[in-house]
Formats: C-alpha cells, structure tokens, sequence
C-alpha cells in the first residue's frame, strides 16, 4: 500500500499548480517542501525580511565566467521563488522550440509551440493574467490576455520616448498581477513590493492561486521535509517513492506511485545525482549521462539613467512596466545567434540588491548619500534579457563538499556563450541610445549578470540526448516526472515561469489521463 | 540575523561559502588588520578622507597584504549591510520624501523579530 499516489517535491509555481490540479483529479496528492511554512499574512514589506524567502537550503557552490546565483533565484518554504517572483509572464516564440532544426544551433524541443499553447491559455485563465495582445506584437498566437494591461507611471511613459523617438516600439508587459479584480483576488495596488512577497493576492503566487485547491481536494502539504533521494523498484525501471529527512531530523520515506521532481533547476539535479544505486549507477535517470547539463541561465544587463523630470520610481511593479522584444528575433546575419526582451520601468527601492543604492556599486559614504538624493526622485531603468545557448559545458554536478545531511552539494558552472556576449554588447549599446533619446543627463549600464536557471534536466524526444520525455518524465524510470524550467533545452529570452507553468499543466493532464496509480 | 536557516544580512546572497559567523568575523577582522597596517589606527581612528581612501582600495582588492576572504566579496557584503540600515528602512523614505507604502508594516527597530 502506497502513501500517497503521487508525491511532489517542491511546493513552487510548478509544485503547486500540478498538487491542485492533480489533487482535484482525483489523485491522492503529498506535496513535500525543503523550506518552512508561509502564509500571505507573513509577508512583511521590506527588502530586509523579504530576504527570509530567497533560498536557504543546503549551500549551491558556483563557479564559471558567469556564475548564476540561486541564493537570489531560489525560494525557501512554501510557495518556491513564485512567491518573491516579479510576475513577468511572457510565451516562447515558436523558433525557440526548433533551434537546432532553423539555425543549426542550440537544442530543439519535442513539442511545438502549437502543442504548447492550449496550455499557456488554459494557465493564463487560471492564473490571470493582465496585458495587450494587441499593441505586444510580438507576442506568439494565442488568447487574449483575460485582464487589461497594468497602468504606465511617469518612469514608463519617460522611457518610452526614447524608444518611440528611435522609431522603436513598447508594449505594456504581461504580467501575472490583476489589473482588476480577478477570481476573488484584488487588483494591484502599484506599491513595488512584488520581491517582498504580495499579501494581498493580486499578484499570482502558488499560496493564493493554488493553495485553495490543494486545500479543497485535501493535498497534504509537509514542510521542512528535504528530499534525500528518490527510490525504485527492485527493477530499477519504476519509481517507487522518496526519502527525506523532517524538521525533527528523523528519515522517513513516503511510498507513491508517481514522483516528481518541482524543487526548481539546481536541486532537482542533485537529487537526481544523489539517488544512484546498483541499477542507476551514474546517479537516476541518467543513462544519458545529461542530468545536470545544459544547464543555462539568461545573461542580463541593467540600463540606468537619470532625468530632469521625477519618475516616480516608487511606483508600479518589481518586473516593470512596458516590454519591447523589436531585437528578439533571431537573425544569424548580425553575427551572432541570440535575441532580446527589454522590460522597461521597474519600481525601484532603495536597497537590496535591485535597489536604487546598488545601481551605482562604486559609490559609498557621502557620494553615495548624494547618489541617492538625486535617484531617489529622478532614476529610470530598464534591462536586457538575453538568450544563452545551450552549452554541455554548463552544468550542475556534486560537489565534495556535503550538507548536514551528509549529501554532496551542488556545485554549479556556468559562462555566457559568445553569442550572448556578443547578443548583451549589442543591447548595452542599443540601451544607451534609448535613455539618451528619452533625455537622459546621466546614462550607465551596470555590469553583465546572469537572470533565470533552466536546463539541467532537459526534455528531449532522443533518450541518449535528453533526460524526460515531452512529457517532464524521465526516459529510464516510468513515472518519475520532472517540473519546472529544469525541463528547458532552450531559454528564448523571456522569464520562463509562464513556460514551466504551461509545461506542468501538461504533465498533470498526462498523468491524470494515462498513468495508473 | 546571522543564523540560519533565515538570516537577513547580505551574506545569505553569497550562497554561505563560510558559515556567516565565521564570515564576519575574519572580514572585519581583515578590514582592523589592514587599516593598522596602513595607517597606525582602527578605522574608528582615522579621518573621514582616510577611510574614504581605505574602502576605495578594499573595493578594488589593493589592500596588501591582505588576510581574509576576497576583498570584493567583503566590500559588497558589508556595503549591502551598510545599505540596509541606512537605506532598508521606512525612516530612509521618509527622508528622501518617498512614500513607504507597505501592505504590511515591517517591525521598528529592523532587526526586531
């Protein structure tokens, strides 16, 4: 007797979305989460506490050119990094599912946008999302956006003259924050705590749009529940349940017909690498020997500038305000293979590591204290998020370093491509060129950084060149699935929760229909 | 606010390559070392354009010798931590004349739990 039919590890956007969905199916659903329990009433508005939801499970060991960092990235307790996620939900273009097969380049996915896209609807019904299918024309086919787009503050409508006076084109951003009030959550108040955590709903965190369903179809949530490894049957061919270690620090392991992995792109590998035994020597699921590879993050570059006029940078949403994607295309032409998002007019605090203080890192002590007098009321921004190949290069591996558990950490290598170098030079010099059209006195950009971790555990339709099916489950152990943006072979250069959503809606519709548990 | 598993400071962006005690502590450590080296006094000693000068070199990693974790690191991190009590804090909005408006009011001190 199994406990649970299915066991999920990770309580995030994926986490969640396939508990509820999974849960009201039918399926006898526990969800296991590393991190403690949250609640929507805990979420303080500051950039100091907000730092109790970036990860703080075992240490991630980073290393490369361009090192990712999942401390920033990763959340802790329940509701993953969706709940301290800045909402920017965009599609993947149809060229980025083909890579491989348009410009010899990359990875291609195993399914098609089309086969994607009655789930991005179906998701972005569920979830609510605000914008303008209209005016973002660039945006994929598919519904329209069930919510009006957010309002544009001074900091937005000054940035966007500089793009109109380059004959450049901006849209509002899709976003996953109610512009009105939808499915019983209220609209958005435009305050910039989104990083904080949103108590009020507005914005779509797993607790407020998920946490009603997993409670209504009774799916357990267990917290401080770190996941150990993933166990088989005596064939090696069948997942058959996990162990995990509880905040008592006792082991106990939970029996379940379907396990999936949801605990975001770093950890989900090293479980995997962690869980070998005799039949799975190289670690589970990894016959291909592709667990952890391909693991890549967006580069990323932040345009400031400052203008005579107040930009009431305070106001609006931690994503932005406007999106422009006139450079996403992929053209081979320029001389390099990679594509751009700008998301433009963030709202901006004071400190943390997006804040205003750290736009300008060289500055401290009394010029800093005159910085900041001045881009407190007259600061605008924006950012570049640009497409990183797939490199094998790229990878999570176990480190010799081990967690109080005594498992080996996660050491993770990661350095931008030369396109995407060559793809962020491009934007960096396009960017200055907006801020100075819209009439900036002061233009800078900040220095490149890494944004996003996908790959790692990449789908595939060929089992020697991939680690899951199209489906998120794995080629060499039936009914151990995979969830999250882990599953990518590609990036595009959009945020990828929308995607990893859409891809999870997917696998719960699979395993409610096909697999018997 | 050191100690995991929630510790507020910036260290807990640098992924705990040292537990964050142990962190500090030869940080600031380092940071006394150097500074006596260099100018015969404790940073609570020196002028306003010496220590000025002094966070300029830990900035750029010019402190030699040098005995701690890397000096970029250090400067970031207790210049993050700087920031917070400075700038992390409704008092700091006030100031600069920017609405806080927060959902849910954090607690005054910062550091009160």
């Amino acid at each position: 007797m199994s406990d649970a039919d299915v066991v999920i590890v990770g309580s995030g956007a994926t986490g969640s979305l396939l508990a509820a969905h999974l849960g009201t199916s039918g399926r006898r659903v526990i969800v296991l989460e590393s991190g403690p329990a949250r609640r929507l009433d805990q979420l303080v508005s500051s950039t100091i506490w907000s730092r109790r939801l970036k990860w703080g499970g075992a240490p991630v060991r980073t290393e490369g050119a361009n090192p990712v960092v999942p401390s920033f990235e990763a959340g802790w307790g329940t509701g993953g990094s969706a709940l301290h996620h800045y909402a920017c939900w965009f599609r993947l273009h149809p060229e980025d599912f083909e890579m491989a097969s348009r410009y010899g380049k990359g990875l291609d996915w195993p399914l098609a946008y089309d086969e994607l896209r009655p789930f991005y609807d179906s998701v972005q019904r569920e979830v609510g999302l605000s914008g303008d299918a209209k005016l973002e024309v660039w945006r994929p086919r598919g519904a329209p956006y069930p919510m009006p787009p957010q309002p544009v503050f001074a900091q937005g409508e000054i940035i966007a003259r500089g793009f109109a006076k380059l004959g450049e084109r901006v849209a509002p951003l899709p976003m996953a924050i109610n512009s009105v009030a939808y499915d019983g959550r209220p609209p958005c108040i435009q305050d910039g705590w989104c990083d904080a955590g949103c108590p009020t709903g507005a914005l779509a965190n797993p607790i407020a749009v998920y946490g009603p369903a997993m409670r209504k179809a009774g799916v357990q949530l267990i917290n401080d529940a770190t996941v150990t490894r993933v166990l088989t049957d005596a064939t090696g061919r069948r997942v058959a349940g996990v162990d995990y270690v509880d905040a008592q620090g006792t082991m106990r392991t939970v029996r379940a017909s379907v396990v999936i992995l949801a605990a975001f792109a770093v950890q989900n590998p090293r479980i995997l690498l962690n869980s070998g035994n005799a039949r799975h020597p190289k670690g589970l699921a990894n016959s291909s020997g592709l667990v952890g590879r391909y693991f890549t993050s967006h580069g990323a570059v932040n345009l400031y500038g400052l203008f005579p006029e107040r930009t009431d940078n305070h106001m609006g949403r931690s994503g932005g305000q406007l999106v422009s994607q006139d450079h996403y295309a992929k053209d081979p032409k320029r001389g390099y293979l990679s594509g751009y998002t700008w998301r433009i007019g963030n709202a901006l605090k004071l400190a943390d590591l997006a804040g205003i203080a750290n736009s300008r890192g060289d500055l401290f002590g009394a010029a800093l204290n005159e910085f900041m007098k001045r881009a407190a009321q007259h600061l605008a921004t924006m950012s570049a998020l640009v497409e990183n190949l797939p490199s094998l290069e790229n990878r999570i591996e176990l480190s010799a370093d081990k967690d109080s558990h005594g498992l080996p950490l996660a050491r993770v290598v990661h350095s931008l491509g030369e396109d995407a170098r060559k793809c962020l030079e491009a934007a960096t010099e396009a960017g200055r060129k907006i801020f100075t059209a819209a009439g900036a006195t002061e233009v800078w950009a900040a220095p490149l950084r890494t944004e996003h971790l996908t790959g790692g555990t990449i789908m595939g339709s060929d089992p020697a060149k991939s680690v899951t099916d199209g489906y998120g489950q794995t080629h060499d152990v039936a009914n151990l699935f995979i969830a999250g943006p882990g599953l990518f072979p590609t990036s595009g250069a959009v945020n990828p929760t929308f995607t990893a959503a859409a891809l999870a809606a997917r696998t719960a519709q699979y395993i409610a229909r096909e697999v018997r548990t | 606010m050191l100690e995991r598993p929630d510790p507020l400071l910036g260290y807990r962006f640098t992924g705990f390559t040292l537990p964050a005690r142990e962190f500090y502590r030869a940080s600031l450590g380092a940071i006394e070392k150097a500074c006596a080296r260099h100018y015969g006094a404790s940073t609570g000693e020196i002028s306003a354009v010496e220590l000025e000068r002094f966070v300029r070199k830990l900035a750029h990693a010019q402190l030699q010798p040098w005995d701690g974790p890397p000096q970029a690191l250090v400067y970031f991190v207790l210049r993050n931590d700087a920031i917070d009590a400075a700038y992390g804090v409704p008092d700091a909005y006030a100031s600069l004349q920017i609405p806080y408006m927060a959902h849910i009011e954090p607690p005054r001190p910062w550091w009160r739990p």
